[in-house]
């Protein structure tokens, strides 16, 4: 009867932008055409050349013998192996600490994300370097379990894959809180609430209801992980044995001590295709365009 | 029902892994003042004739003005195509724009090795290498990412009405980004900024392959050292370091508190 | 009275303002469809309609920000349509405020004249400080937008659009975030700015009581139409449709058959059988046969005192009887149809649901509409 608000079909009319930025190519072009060709000069070009001389000298040989050869299948699994024990390490102890995060208050939050980001901002180098400080023979830990007669002999911590994870988990635990926080502050809590008003109790409501809504972040942090680890140098090198040896160091080898360009190139292919394969997956499922405020596809 | 207990297991999973993450840090602080040439944690004593050492050795300094260096033309280039870029990518609907964020995103996450390894060959007939401004450029690859990303996520929480504002009140399209835009979404671009300076500077292997060792910046010195002799100069230049990006971390919390939305705007 | 001499921000005289034929699609649908409107220089008009009618579209390219894929904008019979918005010297207040808050009151005030004016900086700051009075915000110059309260913030952005003395004054909902205490406040200085400045203000807004108070002309408007342009008590009154007779306050709107149209007036029957006659005047006519809608408006309606001729009033059952404090708001059922009205606490006395009650009906001002639409 009174004030039937019939509104008809609503045209989607879009928030007006600027003119400036309608229809218009020769703005945009003139803003991304100098990035585009930088990056494609000095980042493209040069892995382009990289793979085309590659194959001029020695056509697929190089990958054949790089998927032949003993000693880089060793490496190959090295560093999936660790890779894989990195990740999941830093969900184990990553995961708790996101979960915290979006259950304290804010003055507590602000402080813990201080203290997870402030290692992020700190050379690679020194924060491995100091693993050796602590891990050692003679080292804190060593120090204090033989001081405490725990054992009789100070462990073998150091220089071996124990001492690699622990460095490398260390080095990508902020990336993964990060990422997975926020994920989890964008489930809605009063779900938990809603599932405890119907009968669920504290840790059933956050295994039933939080954690399933969490997963899609778990995978997109892991995945993320995984591929920042693929890539790692300084720790392994730094704190591991020749028998843990990741794709870098023997690129880095190859390259440096034995002037092996071929195979060093061959083998660099190997591994950007991989991380690029993953991050292909990556976007396919977490859409990355959303880093940079792109429209949602 | 047994709220406590989860609050204390929760907690002290918080308080362990803080712990774990920032204990590492703690050692290199505190072994950069040990007395003695051994590298112990806790110190036996109070000394700070490892940063004396470093202040008065030429190589340190000099490793310090390389990073610097690398570093400032480092952000320059990332500023000069990461800005418009960002701009770009997040206000416009063009064809590029896929390939222009796929080759960003694979910037991000190519493995620096492969990078260097690259660069190094590309740049040999170039004679770019052995040069700063080579490394920067390569530094820059891994820096443009970190400006279009803070600022698209800048300009994703900017009102577009402010510059409708501008305009209808008199702004040319152009001045109403330059006066309004721009200065509202500085913060993120600051934060871009830091981050690309603070990969440059801890960046490892392009730096080892491009500048080789005659010029080495300060992760290549650290790396090096670490690899001859490991004593307190190490420590100490890390300790440096350490202050270095708690400075750098400041300065991004304080450009972000400005990037705060206003309540009601 | 007034704290600032009218004199001094007086405008040359306010814009006027034509559309005409004027259409604008987004990806295939219409938001504009067809509109011609001719606003008077000086006047005080709203855009009112639902959401999605093109009210905003419509203010949005008389602003320059959407340009009409047909049709032409004109300004003083001047056209427009290619100026771009920067040009065009026009003041707008948005429903956000879009203060600029990097800038200090003081700023966001003067961006205007620092962007039109080449003032010299004394009288810029006499300008800004003129402006800031007429909203009554002197003294915050040097505060910063996310330092003040929602009202604050609408005054200044209300200050930022004048000051540079335009012509035209656009506003896009400015008073719809804020509660209904201070819109009402609100809605009286407006009215009072207009009435100093003499410019054209154009209102969107989507209540329809703010815009019958404060306009001296209302466009309402309905799926990318304008539905009926009239002064505020035209359109109340002598609505077009039902459309604008249910969107402007309450309506009762009865399903009608004219039986008998002739120079007395005209009669229709309602569903329940009832038989009601018009007298002729100035409404419009139908032919006997015709399908109509019947209007009363519930201030038109009353209780019927006892002994009133049947003629003049309408059977029917109380359905619903709700209590407002001053008033009773009856719902009343009439056959088919229904009834809303209003009653004083005294006529209802020992009235209760379910009794038989007599609504008397002013002929005079019963209104028959088209049915349908």
């Amino acid at each position: 009867m009174a004030g039937s608000q019939d509104s008809g079909p609503s045209p989607t009319s879009p928030a007006p932008v600027l003119p400036l930025f309608q229809r218009s190519w020769f703005a945009p072009t003139v803003l991304l055409a100098p990035t585009l060709l930088w990056l494609i000069f000095f980042y493209i070009a040069p892995i382009a050349l990289m793979v085309w001389r590659g194959l001029m000298d020695t056509g697929l040989q190089g990958y054949i013998k790089i998927f032949s050869s003993d000693i880089y299948l060793k490496v190959f699994w090295n560093t999936l192996q660790i890779s894989i024990i990195t990740t999941i390490g830093c969900l184990v102890l990553g995961y708790p600490i996101a979960f915290a995060l979006t259950v304290v208050g804010r003055r507590l939050q602000a402080l813990i994300l201080v203290l997870v980001t402030l290692p992020y901002w700190l050379d690679y180098v020194v924060r491995s370097y100091s693993w050796i400080v602590l891990l050692g023979r003679r080292g804190l830990i060593n120090n204090i379990l033989v001081g405490l007669g725990i054992v009789d002999q100070p462990l073998p911590l150091l220089f071996n894959l124990f001492s690699v994870c622990v460095g490398m988990i260390q080095v990508l635990l902020p990336i993964m809180i990060l990422a997975l926080f926020g994920a989890m502050s964008r489930i809605d809590r009063r779900l938990m609430l809603a599932a405890e008003i119907h009968g669920a109790s504290r840790w059933r409501a956050f295994r039933t209801v939080f954690f399933p809504l969490s997963l899609a972040g778990v995978y997109s942090a892991c995945l993320l992980i995984f591929i920042s680890a693929l890539g790692f140098f300084i720790v392994p090198a730094l704190i591991g044995s020749p028998r843990q040896t990741m794709i870098t160091q023997s690129i880095l080898v190859l390259a440096e001590t034995l002037l092996n360009w071929t195979d060093a190139a061959a083998l660099s292919i190997v591994l950007l295709v991989a991380t690029m394969v993953l991050t292909i997956i990556y976007d396919r499922f977490f859409n990355i365009d959303r880093l940079w405020g792109g429209d949602q596809r | 029902m047994n709220a406590r207990i989860d609050v204390w297991v929760l907690g002290a999973s918080v308080v362990a892994v803080l712990l774990y993450l920032l204990f590492p840090i703690v050692v290199v602080i505190g072994a950069s003042f040990n007395p003695t040439t051994a590298l112990q944690f806790p110190p036996s004593g109070f000394s700070l004739k490892w940063y004396q050492e470093i202040a008065g050795n030429p190589d340190w300094i000099n490793a310090f003005i390389v990073t610097l260096e690398v570093g400032a033309i480092t952000t320059l280039l990332s500023l000069l195509f990461g800005v418009p870029a960002g701009f770009a990518l997040s206000r416009y609907r063009v064809k590029g724009k896929t390939l222009v964020t796929a080759l960003l995103l694979s910037a991000l996450v190519a493995p620096h090795i492969v990078r260097a390894v690259s660069t190094y060959l590309f740049y040999v007939p170039l004679g770019l290498n052995n040069t700063i401004l080579g490394l920067a450029i390569a530094h820059s690859i891994g820096g443009i990412p970190f400006v279009v990303i803070n600022l698209g996520a800048s300009l994703r929480s900017f009102d577009p009405t402010l510059e409708r504002a501008a305009v209808i009140h008199g702004a040319h399209p152009v001045r109403a980004v330059l006066t309004i835009t721009f200065p509202v979404v500085a913060p993120g671009i600051i934060v871009g900024a830091l981050f690309a300076f603070m990969q440059s500077a801890q960046e490892l292997l392009i730096s080892i392959f491009v500048l080789g060792t005659l010029q080495m910046p300060i992760a290549v010195k650290l790396w090096e050292g670490v690899r001859v002799a490991v004593d307190p100069t190490l420590a100490a230049a890390s300790s440096l370091l350490v202050l270095a990006a708690l400075g750098f971390f400041l300065l991004a919390a304080l450009a972000r508190r400005g990037a705060a939305p206003a309540p009601n705007a | 009275m007034h704290n600032v001499d009218p004199a001094d921000l007086k405008t040359a005289a306010g814009a006027g303002v034509r559309l005409v034929g004027v259409s604008k699609a987004f990806r295939g649908t219409l938001a504009i469809d067809d509109i011609s409107l001719n606003i008077e220089p000086g006047s005080f008009v709203s855009l009112l309609g639902p959401s999605g009618s093109g009210k905003t579209t419509t203010l949005n390219m008389i602003a320059g920000f959407v340009t009409p894929d047909a049709g032409q904008l004109l300004f003083d019979d001047k056209p427009i349509t290619d100026i771009p918005p920067h040009k065009r010297n026009i003041g707008m207040v948005f429903q956000s405020y879009a203060l600029f808050p990097h800038m200090t009151v003081f700023d966001n005030v003067a961006y205007p004249l620092r962007m039109r004016t080449k003032l010299r900086k004394d009288e810029l700051g006499e300008r800004v400080r003129e402006a800031l009075q007429l909203v009554r915000l002197s003294g915050f110059e040097d505060r910063y937008p996310r330092q003040l309260s929602g009202g604050q913030q609408q005054r200044v952005s209300m200050a930022r659009a004048l000051v540079g003395r335009p012509r035209l004054l656009l506003m896009d909902e400015p008073l719809g975030a804020l509660d209904k205490k201070l819109r009402d406040e609100l809605q009286v200085e407006i009215k009072e700015i207009h009435r100093k400045l003499g410019s054209t203000f154009i209102y969107v807004t989507h209540d329809q009581t703010e815009a019958l108070t404060m306009s001296d002309a209302v466009v309402v408007m309905r799926n990318a139409q304008v539905a009926q342009f009239g002064s505020p008590r035209e359109v109340y009154e002598e609505p077009e449709n039902t459309f604008v007779a249910s969107f402007l306050g309450n309506a009762n709107l009865l399903p009608a058959k004219v039986v008998a149209a002739d120079g007395q007036g005209q009669t229709v029957r309602l569903s329940n059988g009832a038989a009601l006659t018009l007298p002729s005047g100035g409404r419009r006519t139908f032919i006997a046969g015709s399908d109509v809608m019947l209007l009363l408006r519930p201030e038109d309606l009353a209780l019927a005192a006892p002994g009133t001729a049947d003629s003049a009033t309408l059977n029917g059952t109380l359905h619903e009887m709700l209590f407002f404090g001053d008033s009773y708001k009856l719902i009343v059922d009439i056959g088919s149809d229904t009834l809303m009205l209003w009653a004083s606490p005294r006529e209802i006395a020992d009235l209760s649901v379910g009794a038989p009650v007599r609504v008397a009906w002013d002929a005079g001002r019963a209104g028959l509409l088209p049915a349908g639409e």
